[in-house]
């Protein structure tokens, strides 16, 4: 057994764990952990599993962050001229969260979730990205501001004061072609829906996380 | 190894003494912070560690310390560093917080997320022994609250 240098004591200590270790009375893991700290570990969690965890207990509940998740096609803008559909996606995502943009300012953390769903050449999509900064522009959008000089100091901050958190995540996932729900809220339906083929179609999912708060 | 190497005696909340070499202890940024501002004359007390957790802190930091060792052996020892009790992967994570071992921190919260992820929420009250405090009728309020998102 491995023995750290002690001094004064004859304790040993043990590195393994052993049955004994483990208390009987365990407690909620998320009790003690000071909200950074959760909110960071629930900030990896996609909607489906966010959901799951609010369902756990009331404290998790509590701490998850306000998750909205929307989910773009970029396969509805392929029959398009290729020159122009990733610019025409793109410009579709900005006008959707614009129209979002009170639902995302009333939720009390802000998580925003946008799914990408590319059904043809990812690079096509990393495109999107290059030089754009699109994760700027998307807030740019929500909040009016871009201009890079700071405002510290000032009352009205813009949104960089405000961003917790950016992220890009890449998945795969292999579908069979069938409705696809782009987005829904009972007070906002919209929806638009491509008809099945029961083709497999693997999909390579962006997803998009933006974190942001306004008051700690 | 250089002739001044430096030894820090550590203190944790249940008064079990721990002296590491300097080179190492200074992973933590809270350590270092206090090394650096010149305010450890004898022994760094850490309330908010007992010596169990500090132990496995410890073996931790040495690990990664270690001369010459290679990836995929810190790989395969992180993998089963993280494999405890919920209850120690919880007091893992508070020590990490209050040491400020960020690389260790992401690592122990990772391993919180993994244990989350895909599961149901009863599975996921198993794996850390939480108590269900909804009524049936405020688990269905939360499930309405979201359901637009499943439509």
């Amino acid at each position: 057994m491995f023995q750290f240098p002690h001094y004064g004591d004859d304790e040993l200590f043990l590195i393994s764990q052993t049955v004994e270790d483990i208390p009987k009375n365990s407690v909620d893991l998320t009790l003690q952990l000071p909200d950074h700290l959760l909110h960071s570990i629930f900030s990896y969690f996609s909607f489906h599993d966010l959901l799951n965890i609010s369902l756990v207990s009331k404290n998790w509940h509590r701490n998850i962050p306000s998750y909205l998740a929307f989910h773009f096609n970029q396969s509805l803008f392929h029959e398009q001229n290729p020159i122009y559909y990733t610019r025409d996606f793109r410009k579709s995502v900005l006008s959707f969260l614009c129209a979002f943009k009170n639902k995302l300012f009333n939720a009390e953390k802000r998580v925003l979730c946008i799914l990408f769903f590319n059904d043809m050449n990812i690079r096509d999509t990393m495109k999107l990205l290059d030089g754009n900064d699109f994760h700027e522009e998307v807030i740019k959008k929500l909040y009016g501001r871009g201009d890079r000089t700071c405002c510290a100091g000032t009352h009205d901050k813009c949104w960089r004061h405000f961003l917790k958190h950016f992220e890009v995540k890449e998945e795969e996932e292999e579908k069979i072609g069938q409705s696809v729900t782009l987005s829904s809220s009972p007070s906002h339906p919209w929806k638009v829906k491509i008809v099945g083929d029961g083709k497999k179609y693997k999909l390579t999912k962006l997803i998009f996380i933006f974190a942001w708060q306004f008051n700690s | 190894m250089s002739s001044s190497t430096k030894f820090l005696t550590l203190k944790t909340c249940d008064d079990k003494k721990f002296v590491l070499d300097e080179a190492i202890a200074v992973r933590s940024q809270t350590i270092k912070n206090m090394v650096e501002d010149d305010c450890v004359s004898n022994v760094i007390p850490l309330p908010n560690v007992d010596s169990k957790t500090m132990t496995k802190v410890i073996e931790y930091w040495k690990k990664h310390s270690e001369e010459g060792i290679s990836k995929d052996m810190l790989m395969d020892f992180d993998k089963a560093f993280v494999k405890v009790h919920h209850s120690i992967l919880h007091a893992l994570i508070l020590a990490a917080n209050f040491l400020n071992d960020k690389e260790m921190l992401d690592m122990m919260c990772q391993e919180v997320v993994d244990r989350i992820k895909g599961k149901t929420p009863e599975e996921i009250r198993k794996e850390f022994d939480i108590k269900n405090d909804f009524t049936p009728e405020e688990e269905e309020e939360i499930r309405k609250e979201n359901a637009w998102a499943f439509e």
